[in-house]
């Protein structure tokens, strides 16, 4: 049975065969010339002759070999990290070995044998303050590489480093579970698991996945918008848009469809009028325009975006009813009326038409009518609570106390969950601050 | 006949008959503009509110400032009243920067002198951080008393009727030692007795040692803010009955009035569906407003969701601020218009009979000229005397670092002045009303009424601190007025609930009622004033006195004060 030294000085010339020749060969060669080449080319054969005793078995030549060529070479980096590692399998807590080690571990950033041995050596020797500083040394190679991360991990788990191994372990899940987490929520928006999928890009933007720069951000920010998670959407956009000089103008147009989403309505308006500027050829960029200045109490403005949309698509049915809301607006139930007879002419089932009819009728004291309207619109979309409202005051015009209890308790669920939404996005809260 | 004259005589008359029409009737669009000019400091009006800011924004800092119009010695020229603030946590009033302020009208002349002290009304060592205001004579004595609303215990000072005025609190019982934070408080006759009872709204539930050390916005030099009604539980608001002899007993429970928990600010009544029962709104801030409707003998229910002014048309509990319950479109029935902060914007309900109100803020304009501002105090007033209300608005914004916040909002703002075109439709013409109307404010208050008897209106309005405006009209066509000074004999000495229709030659009637509550923690002339347009003669006054009386006065000349008496029948 082969020792566990033996075994040890194996798997180490094994990882580190291209150390041994490539390197020092090619010093040799090229410098051969110099009284310094000739220098360098006797600690090269000494360097040479302890690999080959080490690969032999024979450890302490091999040191012995290498202390020479130290001798010959102080500065040889690759002499001292040799000496080190060898030095550290004769024995593991020597402090001499730690010293030639350190001295070249800036020089051998990706040298993973060199990084754990030395660790290994500072945890047997007790030395928690350099293991400490080590392990803080390595934290990007072991973000970027989870198997050396694994390594280290291992390390301190073997010396009973546990609170240590636990800190680390934890931040390479993480790390990782960010990736799986959006992969994950990739692939549940893809079978249309929607709140699963909302769940695990929740989770992965927890954990910092997808970093802000990447490009792989803007597949979260369309994830979102297409969940209709506005807030996450807009958050994810800007970061992508800050990051991303190139990025299309309808990135910034779903940007502004975000804020407007979640009733941000002026940083809608800045995003569309950006758009608008930029790509005045954006599909329904003078629809949304209009509809955000209706939004922040400006209609007037609102029309000639919506006059223009119209001119645009004659048969935009949505263009069509915001026309009727803005006469609606002006108090011109007459011209309401014929707009919304142009738009139920253009798509009898948008849910927009049916609650401006609402509206109308409730105005006009038509309160029957008023209750179809707006029950086909909570049909069409049932969780709009205005029409709720609407409804509510139309059933109590018609004196049925029940229906209108009912539809203002809807009003009211949805509405709590909207005004809680917005304020989940802005930040705010109803309950007791912070003391 | 007509038809049978010349083309071009006939032209002629129909040019004279059309000219003669515009000069007769009260048409707004016919109005030249005018300006205002601020003219406190000439006045001597050199109130300065001081509302004692700390770093831990109290929330009863940044509300307060209130004023009030009122003849506190019989003159017959008003007087005013401003509150102060007071210095946390104590609110023991001891320094004159604390002091309330009471100006005598030195009419002639339009200036005031400062006749606080020994008036009993400074505040001088009465606990309390002063809110909001309510004047009325409750004892039918003749003199006009006061009543303060505090963060605190409240304070009702009695009018001596020699200058001075006495706390009588405790006499009363009219302190509400029970939750500290109220808002506006009104006199109002809910049971037609003779004698004013006292309605206070109660803001939310704050007291120093649950509330004091809440942190609301973000943890930055600076960014600390006025934390939101919401995360403050609501509370009932309270009715006093008046029992005579000076003293009250509160009705809250037996009325109806203490079934409504809410966060009260603006406080206005109107008998809005003319049942003879005065009834009252109160806009709550992001909470459903109340409409009290007064069944009878002052048993309220509250039916604000029925009327339609339960929310505004989207459903939408506002950050309601300062409300005024007048007619303003002259159809007879009072309508709702009340304030609040960007970016929601001022809301106006027209009555539309039968209990019925209708969101109007859109169709009337008011929609898109607010939206963008934040308001307090308001009232319905006629500056121009053209016969229809408009609107004056003390604008600011709540949140003293609101910019910090939202660069596009002002904590300070002008005042506004929307005017009523009388179709429906109101227009902004704050920007045309002169440089003095353009200063930015932490404007509160609003004390209304006709200071000079001139029939033509000036607004007093509280600014935190800073000095208080006073502002004149100047220039433009001066209308006919008329100024209706009631005194009620069965009914309550001010006449408060009394309605008044005006029928003009033209046509038109002007309706109004006694109130002496408007806006916010505020308190306007108990006269009615009217405006008359082109018109010289009121050809018919209708008066409906609280007691059921009806008096009719018939071809009233213009521009005249009025002294009228509640007759026996």
């Amino acid at each position: 049975m082969m020792s566990r030294k033996r075994s040890g000085m194996l798997a180490l010339a094994g990882m580190l065969s291209c150390f041994f020749f490539c390197p020092l060969s090619a010093i040799g060669t090229q410098q051969q010339n110099s009284p310094r080449a000739s220098k360098q080319d006797q600690a090269a054969a000494e360097l040479n002759a302890g690999l080959r005793a080490y690969q032999a078995g024979q450890l302490e030549q091999a040191i012995a070999r290498l202390k020479r060529a130290h001798t010959i070479s102080p500065d040889n980096p690759q002499v001292r990290l040799y000496l080190g590692l060898f030095l550290y399998e004769q024995n593991k807590d020597n402090l001499e070995a730690q010293r030639y080690m350190e001295s070249v571990l800036d020089q051998f950033p990706a040298h993973g044998d060199l990084q754990l041995r030395l660790l290994d050596s500072y945890l047997r020797a007790r030395n928690e303050a350099k293991s400490e500083t080590l392990v803080q040394q390595l934290q990007a190679r072991m973000a970027a590489d989870s198997r050396f991360a694994f390594n280290v991990i291992y390390t301190l788990i073997r010396h009973g480093r546990f609170a240590s191994a636990r800190r680390e372990i934890d931040k390479v899940s993480n790390n990782l579970q960010g990736e799986v987490l959006f992969i994950g929520g990739l692939i549940e928006l893809g079978s249309e698991e929607n709140p699963r999928a909302l769940d695990l890009f929740e989770g992965a933007a927890g954990r910092g996945f997808p970093p802000r720069e990447s490009r792989q951000m803007l597949t979260l920010a369309d994830s979102y918008f297409r969940l209709r998670a506005f807030p996450q959407a807009a958050k994810a956009y800007e970061a992508f848009l800050a990051n991303h000089s190139d990025a299309a103008p309808a990135q910034r147009f779903r940007l502004g469809m975000s804020y407007y989403g979640y009733g941000d309505f002026e940083r809608a308006l800045e995003q569309m009028q950006h758009v608008k500027k930029e790509a005045p050829e954006t599909p329904e960029i003078d629809f949304y325009l209009g509809s955000i200045l209706i939004e922040l109490k400006r209609p007037e403005e609102a029309r000639p975006f919506l006059q223009a949309e119209l001119k645009r698509d004659p048969a935009s049915y949505k263009a069509t009813t915001k026309m009727a809301y803005l006469e609606y607006l002006a108090g011109q139930d007459d011209l309401c009326r014929q707009w919304l007879e142009k738009s139920m002419a253009l798509n009898g089932k948008w849910f927009e038409t049916h609650m401006v009819y609402g509206l109308l009728y409730n105005r006009l004291g038509e309160y029957e009518q008023a209750v179809k309207s707006l029950e086909a619109c909570v049909r069409e979309e049932p969780e709009y609570p205005k029409a709720y409202f609407q409804l509510s005051n139309a059933w109590r015009r018609l004196g049925n106390e029940e229906k209108a209890r009912q539809s203002l308790d809807r009003f009211n669920q949805l509405q709590d969950a909207a005004v809680s939404r917005v304020q989940k996005a802005r930040g705010m809260s109803d309950k007791p601050p912070e003391r | 006949m007509i038809g049978q004259m010349p083309p071009a005589i006939r032209c002629l008359l129909y040019i004279l008959a059309f000219a003669a029409l515009l000069w007769a009737g009260t048409s707004p669009e016919s109005q030249a503009s005018f300006v205002v000019e601020n003219i406190a400091s000439r006045a001597g009006l050199t109130f300065k509110e001081n509302n004692f800011a700390t770093e831990t924004k109290y929330p009863f800092e940044t509300m307060g400032g209130a004023a009030a119009a009122f003849d506190y010695n019989n003159d017959g020229y008003l007087d005013l009243l401003f509150l102060n603030g007071a210095p946390s946590p104590l609110h023991l009033r001891t320094a004159p920067d604390s002091f309330n302020r009471l100006y005598k009208n030195n009419e002639p002349g339009l200036t005031f002198t400062d006749v606080t002290e020994g008036s009993g009304l400074s505040g001088k060592g009465i606990p309390g951080y002063p809110q909001g205001v309510a004047v009325g004579d409750y004892d039918n004595d003749g003199f006009v008393d006061v009543y303060v609303t505090n963060f605190g215990d409240n304070v009702l000072y009695h009018n001596n009727g020699d200058g001075t005025f006495t706390d009588v609190t405790a006499k009363a019982g009219v302190a509400m030692n029970g939750h500290p934070f109220k808002a506006s408080a009104c006199w109002i006759d809910v049971d037609n007795d003779g004698f004013l009872d006292l309605f206070v709204t109660h803001y939310f539930e704050w007291t120093f040692k649950d509330h004091a050390d809440y942190y609301c916005g973000d943890r930055k030099p600076g960014y600390r803010s006025y934390c939101r009604p919401q995360v403050f539980k609501a509370l009932p608001n309270v009715l006093f009955k008046n029992n005579g002899g000076g003293t009250f007993r509160n009705v809250s429970e037996e009325s109806g009035i203490a079934k409504y928990p809410g966060k009260g600010m603006g406080v206005a009544i109107a008998d809005y569906d003319k049942d003879g029962w005065m009834d009252i709104l109160v806009v709550n801030d992001k909470a459903p407003n109340f409409l009290y409707h007064n069944k009878g003998h002052g048993v309220f229910e509250e039916v604000a969701i029925d009327a339609g002014v339960w929310a505004n048309e989207s459903g939408q509990f506002v950050s309601g601020m300062g409300c005024d319950f007048k007619d303003v479109n002259n159809d007879g029935l009072p309508d709702i218009f009340y304030t609040d902060v960007v970016p929601e914007c001022f809301t106006l309900f027209l009555n539309r009979g039968k209990g019925i109100f209708e969101d109007r803020t859109f169709p009337s304009d008011l929609g898109p000229l607010t939206s963008a501002h934040s308001g307090w105090s308001t009232k319905f007033m006629d500056w121009d005397n053209d016969g229809w209300k408009d609107i004056f608005v003390a604008g600011s914004h709540v949140l003293d670092n609101s910019e910090l916040y939202n660069p596009r909002t002002r904590y300070k703002e002008p005042c506004f002045y929307y005017r009523n075109l009388g179709n429906g439709k109101f227009e902004d013409i704050s920007k045309n009303l002169g440089p003095d109307f353009q200063v930015p404010g932490a404007y509160r208050g609003l004390a209304v009424g006709d200071y000079d008897n001139d029939g033509s209106l000036e607004a007093a309005v509280s600014r935190l601190n800073d000095t208080c405006v006073f502002y004149k009209k100047k220039g433009g066509p001066a209308g006919n007025w008329l100024l209706l000074s009631l005194r009620g004999t069965r009914s309550n000495r001010d006449g408060i609930g009394a309605r008044i229709e005006a029928a003009l030659p033209s046509g038109l009637k002007l309706y109004e009622h006694v109130s002496t509550a408007n806006g916010i923690y505020s308190a306007g002339d108990k006269r009615v004033h009217l405006g008359l347009g082109k018109e010289s003669m009121v050809l018919s006054l209708q008066i409906t006195w609280p007691s059921g009386v009806v008096q009719k006065i018939e071809n009233v000349k213009a521009n005249q004060v009025l002294q009228i008496s509640e007759p026996e029948k």
